[in-house]
């Protein structure tokens, strides 16, 4: 049945968990599952998963360059670890998931841009004008501490940085 | 009828296509890029260019009914946009439990063929307009009664719609899956195939990849020929979305695919 192939794909694709079992015992798993997918191929759904969680982290290393470039050679692994645990939905998805990670950085006190995660929030919220002090604002070739302003004019996101000399 | 060659709009891109460069025939613009945004943009690109809309996220190949919100959004896109056609994914990007993000095939069944039908119906009747299913690139191949041209050449009887056939993902699967995409082509019912997405392959470590940032190989250039001489195909897109090139580039890109088109 279609219905049970895609939900347990959707499961498969997500869990690596479920796929270890799966590997070890396709028959029991795709009884729990109650799908056809018994006969599928390890390396092509390894692939396939593997695809999914790649395009995640591209997209988000598109949205947050700089903090990717602050965690350097522990971005992917950690993006991984936050990739494991949430799946963003509908089609603001990719800046939802890049927030997601960029808020589990400043929990955990790990490298990120506090200026790049602040105009990102803004731009995907509805707030016409934000204020905020971010130590890594890039004036004059450098990150530096300041005011950060963000605003909306015709639609775009602009922003101001108002270095403070600190 | 003229075809028309064109590209996927990005923002990257967005100065050049309002110049109106004559290599511009047509634009497609992804629906979901404009969602939050105010439709007057498409509304001036409808003025400059004819448009497909083409649909990333409402997943047809999930069973149960399409995602209300996503329908409606899409729907005021493409009244927006008028478009010649609208277009989505023979495949799946949700289930009831996940929202996967990315295309995911569906099994090449006789009960796929009707879910995915019902669902293009639904769509078309919503919008209006006369819709194309895209075959889609994927490293899992799902095991099922059809074989895949037969799939789709089903699939487009039973919901009376065409095919928007991605050059670029048969190559890819025909590398990663061993099958001979000429003759994966000579398959498909010629009068299907209504428009063609193309764009550079990827490869790495012996997997290929339809990364959509790569300029068009010539093995790519054989397949779009092959095709061209047998279907009635009305567009014909570039569909970059990584390393976009300069407009210079992406125009002989354009004129080189109206020189197969001449052909």
């Amino acid at each position: 049945m279609p219905s049970d192939v895609t939900t347990a794909l959707g499961r498969l694709l997500t869990e690596p968990a479920l796929r270890g079992q799966w590997r070890r015992d396709p028959a029991a798993v795709a009884r729990a599952l109650e799908a056809d997918v018994a006969s599928l191929d390890p390396d092509e759904l390894e692939h396939q998963a593997e695809t999914l969680l790649e395009k995640r982290f591209h997209e988000a290393a598109k949205l947050l360059p700089r903090t990717m470039a602050a965690l350097g050679g522990r971005a992917e692994r950690l993006f991984r670890d936050h990739a494991a645990r949430y799946w963003p939905e509908g089609h603001r998805r990719h800046a939802d998931d890049a927030i997601a990670f960029g808020r589990g950085l400043l929990e955990r006190r790990l490298p990120h841009s506090r200026s790049e995660l602040n105009r990102l929030r803004f731009a995907m919220g509805d707030d016409r004008f934000s204020l905020g002090f971010v130590d890594d604002a890039w004036v004059g070739g450098r990150a530096r501490r300041a005011l950060q302003i963000l605003y909306r004019r015709r639609g775009a996101v602009r922003s101001l940085a108002l270095y403070l000399g600190m | 009828m003229r075809r028309l060659v064109g590209v996927g709009y990005r923002r990257e891109l967005a100065r050049w296509i309002a110049a109106r460069p004559a290599e511009i025939g047509c634009l497609e613009i992804t629906a979901e890029h404009f969602f939050d945004r105010d439709l007057d943009a498409v509304r001036a690109l409808r003025r400059d260019y004819p448009l497909f809309v083409h649909g990333l996220g409402l997943s047809l190949g999930t069973p149960g009914p399409i995602d209300r919100a996503t329908l409606d959004a899409y729907a005021r896109v493409v009244e927006a946009a008028d478009p010649l056609y609208i277009t989505e994914h023979a495949a799946f990007t949700r289930t009831r439990d996940v929202d996967l993000g990315h295309l995911n095939p569906v099994a090449p069944t006789l009960e796929s063929v009707r879910l995915l039908a019902d669902h293009a119906r639904e769509v078309m009747d919503r919008c209006g307009r006369p819709m194309l299913l895209e075959n889609i690139a994927s490293h899992l191949r799902l095991r099922g009664a059809l074989p895949e041209p037969e799939f789709l050449n089903r699939l487009c009887d039973a919901a009376g719609c065409g095919l928007l056939l991605d050059v670029a993902n048969l190559y890819v699967n025909s590398r990663n899956h061993r099958f001979d995409p000429a003759a994966w082509i000579d398959a498909i019912e010629p009068r299907n195939v209504a428009q063609l997405h193309v764009v550079g392959y990827s490869e790495r470590g012996g997997r290929w990849h339809d990364a959509h940032a790569e300029p068009i190989q010539a093995e790519l250039f054989d397949l779009t020929r092959r095709i061209l001489e047998r279907s009635p195909v009305r567009g014909v897109i570039v569909e970059r979305d990584e390393n976009i090139p300069a407009p210079e580039e992406l125009a002989a890109e354009l004129s080189a695919l109206e020189a197969v088109h001449a052909v």
